[in-house]
Formats: structure tokens, C-alpha cells, sequence
């Protein structure tokens, strides 16, 4: 009999303190193999789509083009406020740009026929040039005031013209549609972990293949500043311009839509 | 800096849930086993015809409120999305079952034995809002019986 009560004891302290209830997987494991499985589908997701989308922009017509273009950046041709202060400030400059384009026109069949780019200077002091889908470029006064070089304006102005030639703005909001229509269907609309994970694992996809858009820009700016000066010295060392003018440490370039100056500097040096 | 504010909370909350659920469990081991001799049960009184002189009759409760930490949360969220078995939320339910039992037991301290021990599960938060914080609510009473010698 005390013996028997003893072996009740026994069994109850290895039922207490080998809890069935609990299961032992550990949540960090599970974690890891949960949040894996979301990149890769989010990724997966994304590579569909980048797919899809290269193919739907590439084969619409050069009318439709321009529709779109014009539907997307409707009210962007008014100049800003001073500008005919700016004219005049880099006068200079923005004939030599004027006069440039029509050359890059003329290199690119997928330049011809669609947009007149217009040349307008964007009030800030930052070091920077953009395109607005319609063709239209800006070049900030900061940049002006800093970039004389003849051959480093053509290369950046050749950068903003091939990304209208790649049609880099149509493909960007195609995907983001297509990849954006998924997502939400997937996440449901709900603001729970999945959510946020999902949104987080997009930002770092948008910024890859923001950078893959402007490396292929990169190349080419760089052949265009091959033809017409038989040298790319100017673009790189503009490149160096900006590394020095950014200053900011290697590792924040993954959290930036452009690729670092270092890394542009290798690719231009290499395709001589 | 989202990602990072994100990493962040999910490592601080891991940490202090880990830690908080282990001692927890440490804990519970230990005072069921100072328990260890001292009878539950869940059948009633009427069936129970002891020889002995029932000296005191009271009820007996006892209560616990389980949060479950950031980390869990956002573990079960991306879970429930796959299906399966909700691992992260099987451990709060079992500290808060066995606190709740616990609790009511060492209420009963003096008496002979508990009868008629019954476990419900409470809600605390209103589940529609979607702001509510998941947590598990468990009580536990029963009726506490001394004999006398």
C-alpha cells in the first residue's frame, strides 16, 4: 500500500513537470521558418509581377504611351514660381542642354516621336535631376550652380532620358499595381503583423529594383557620353562629385533607391 | 526604420516574454508539487458519502489574467494566415489554467478537500475590437469541504 502511494506521487511530479499541454517546438524556430515563408512569397509575388509587367509595358504601342504619360502627369508642364529668374541665372547651361537633347534624340529609337522634354529648373538647393513621366526633366538650381561640366550635364541628362526610354515610370506603376492588388488580397486589408511584414519585405523589393532601373540608366547615359565624347572620365568623375557631396556611410545605401557612387563608379569603369 | 523599430520590439518582447514565462513556469512546478498531496475533484458533493462529520462548507475561486507579449502575438498573426496549431498561445493558456487552479487550491489551505471543481474560461476584452489585447482569463472555484476527526 505505500508503496503503491508512492508510485501515485511519482507519476504525478512527472505529470507536473513533464507538461503535455504545452508543445515543445520553440516559437523563435517557428518564427523563423513563418517569416521566411512570407519572403519568399512576397518575393515570388514580386518577380510575377515585375514579369508581367515588363511584358505589358514593353508591347503597348508608342500612342498609348503617351496617353498614359500625359494621364499620369497632368498639370507637371507649368513652370514654378522664379523661373525666368533661374533662366537667366543658368543660361548658359540650359541652352547647351537644349541643344543636347535633340543629339540624345537622335541616338535612341525609343526616344523619337513621343515626348519634346522640356528643360525646366527645379527650385532647390539639393543636388539632384529628375523626370516626370511626360518627359518633362527638372535639374534643381543646387545642381546647376554646382555641375558646369559640359560632359557631366550630358550624362546626367542622357540618365533622365533613358529612363524615360526604358519607360521605367510605366513599369514601375504597373507593378506596383499588379504586386499592390496581390498583397492586399493576400494581408486582406487587415493591419495585423502579416501587414506590416508584407509592407516591410515590398520597401526593400521597390528599392532593389528601383536600383537594377538606374543601373541600366547608368549604362546608358554612359554609352550615349562614349558616342558623342569617346571618353566616360566625365561621368565618373561625377560620380565622385556626389560621393563626396552625400557623404553618408556604405551601409545606408541598401535603404536608398540608388545604387552607392561606389558601386555606379565599378559599373562605368567597367563598360569603357 | 520601421523594419528596425519592428526588429526592435520583436527582440525586446521576445526576451522579456521568454523570461517572464519561464519563472512562471518555475513557479507553477513548484507550488504544485507543495500541493502535491492535497485533493481536487470535479464530482459533486451528493455523490461523495464520507463516514466523517462535515465540520465547514465554503466556496472556493480563484482567478488569473494571462497576457500574451508582442512577440507571440505577432508570431500567431503570420500563423494564422498558414494554419496549424497555434503553439505560441498554447503556453499562456496553460499558466493561466494552472494559476487560476492554484490559486483556488491554496484558497482552500485548512480544508480537506475540494469538491465539485469547475474551470471557466472569461472574457476580459471585448474580441470585436480589433484593438483588444489578446489574453487568456480563466477562473476557477469549487467547494471546499473540511471534515472534522
Amino acid at each position: 500500500m505505500e508503496n503503491n502511494q508512492e508510485n501515485i506521487e511519482a507519476r504525478y511530479i512527472a505529470m507536473i513537470e513533464n507538461n503535455v499541454n504545452v508543445s515543445k517546438t520553440s516559437d523563435l524556430k517557428e518564427f523563423f521558418i513563418l517569416v521566411a515563408g512570407i519572403i519568399g512569397l512576397c518575393i515570388f509575388i514580386f518577380l510575377c509581377a515585375d514579369l508581367a509587367a515588363g511584358i505589358w509595358i514593353d508591347n503597348i504601342s508608342d500612342k498609348t504611351q503617351v496617353k498614359l504619360e500625359n494621364l499620369m502627369s497632368f498639370g507637371s508642364d507649368l513652370p514654378f514660381e522664379h523661373e525666368e529668374k533661374y533662366e537667366k541665372a543658368f543660361s548658359r547651361q540650359l541652352t547647351f542642354l537644349k541643344s543636347r537633347k535633340n543629339d540624345i534624340i537622335k541616338l535612341d529609337r525609343r526616344l523619337r516621336g513621343k515626348s519634346v522634354f522640356n528643360i525646366y529648373v527645379y527650385p532647390s538647393k539639393e543636388l539632384n535631376a529628375f523626370v516626370v513621366p511626360n518627359g518633362t526633366i527638372f535639374f534643381t538650381a543646387g545642381f546647376l550652380k554646382e555641375i558646369k561640366d559640359e560632359q557631366m550635364l550630358t550624362f546626367v541628362l542622357a540618365h533622365e532620358m533613358a529612363h524615360y526610354a526604358h519607360r521605367d515610370h510605366l513599369k514601375g506603376s504597373a507593378r506596383q499595381i499588379i504586386a499592390g492588388a496581390v498583397l492586399s488580397l493576400l494581408t486582406s486589408g487587415q493591419n495585423n503583423s502579416l501587414s506590416s511584414l508584407v509592407q516591410n519585405v515590398s520597401v526593400f523589393n521597390d528599392l532593389s529594383y528601383s536600383k537594377r532601373q538606374e543601373k541600366a540608366a547608368d549604362l546608358f547615359a554612359n554609352k550615349v557620353v562614349i558616342k558623342l565624347y569617346g571618353t566616360n572620365r566625365a561621368a565618373v568623375e561625377f560620380m565622385e562629385i556626389i560621393d563626396k557631396k552625400q557623404n553618408i556611410p556604405e551601409y545606408m545605401h541598401y535603404f536608398s533607391t540608388h545604387p552607392s557612387p561606389s558601386e555606379r563608379i565599378y559599373l562605368l569603369e567597367h563598360n569603357k | 526604420m520601421d523594419l528596425l523599430l519592428l526588429i526592435l520590439l520583436l527582440i525586446v518582447t521576445f526576451c522579456s516574454g521568454s523570461i517572464i514565462e519561464k519563472r512562471h513556469f518555475k513557479n507553477l512546478v513548484s507550488r504544485e508539487k507543495a500541493l502535491l498531496r492535497f485533493p481536487t475533484v470535479s464530482f459533486g458533493a451528493k455523490k461523495t458519502i464520507p463516514d466523517k462529520k462535515i465540520v465547514n462548507v465554503r466556496m472556493v475561486c480563484g482567478e488569473a489574467v494571462i497576457g500574451a507579449d508582442y512577440f507571440k502575438c505577432f508570431v500567431s498573426n503570420i500563423k494564422n494566415f498558414f494554419g496549424g496549431r497555434m503553439t505560441s498561445y498554447e503556453s499562456v493558456m496553460d499558466r493561466a489554467r494552472r494559476e487560476a487552479l492554484l490559486r483556488m487550491r491554496e484558497n482552500a489551505r485548512g480544508s480537506s478537500i475540494i469538491l465539485n471543481a469547475r474551470i471557466e474560461t472569461v472574457m476580459v476584452n471585448d474580441p470585436k475590437n480589433p484593438q483588444s489585447v489578446p489574453q487568456c482569463a480563466v477562473m476557477a472555484y469549487g467547494t471546499a469541504v473540511t471534515y472534522g476527526k
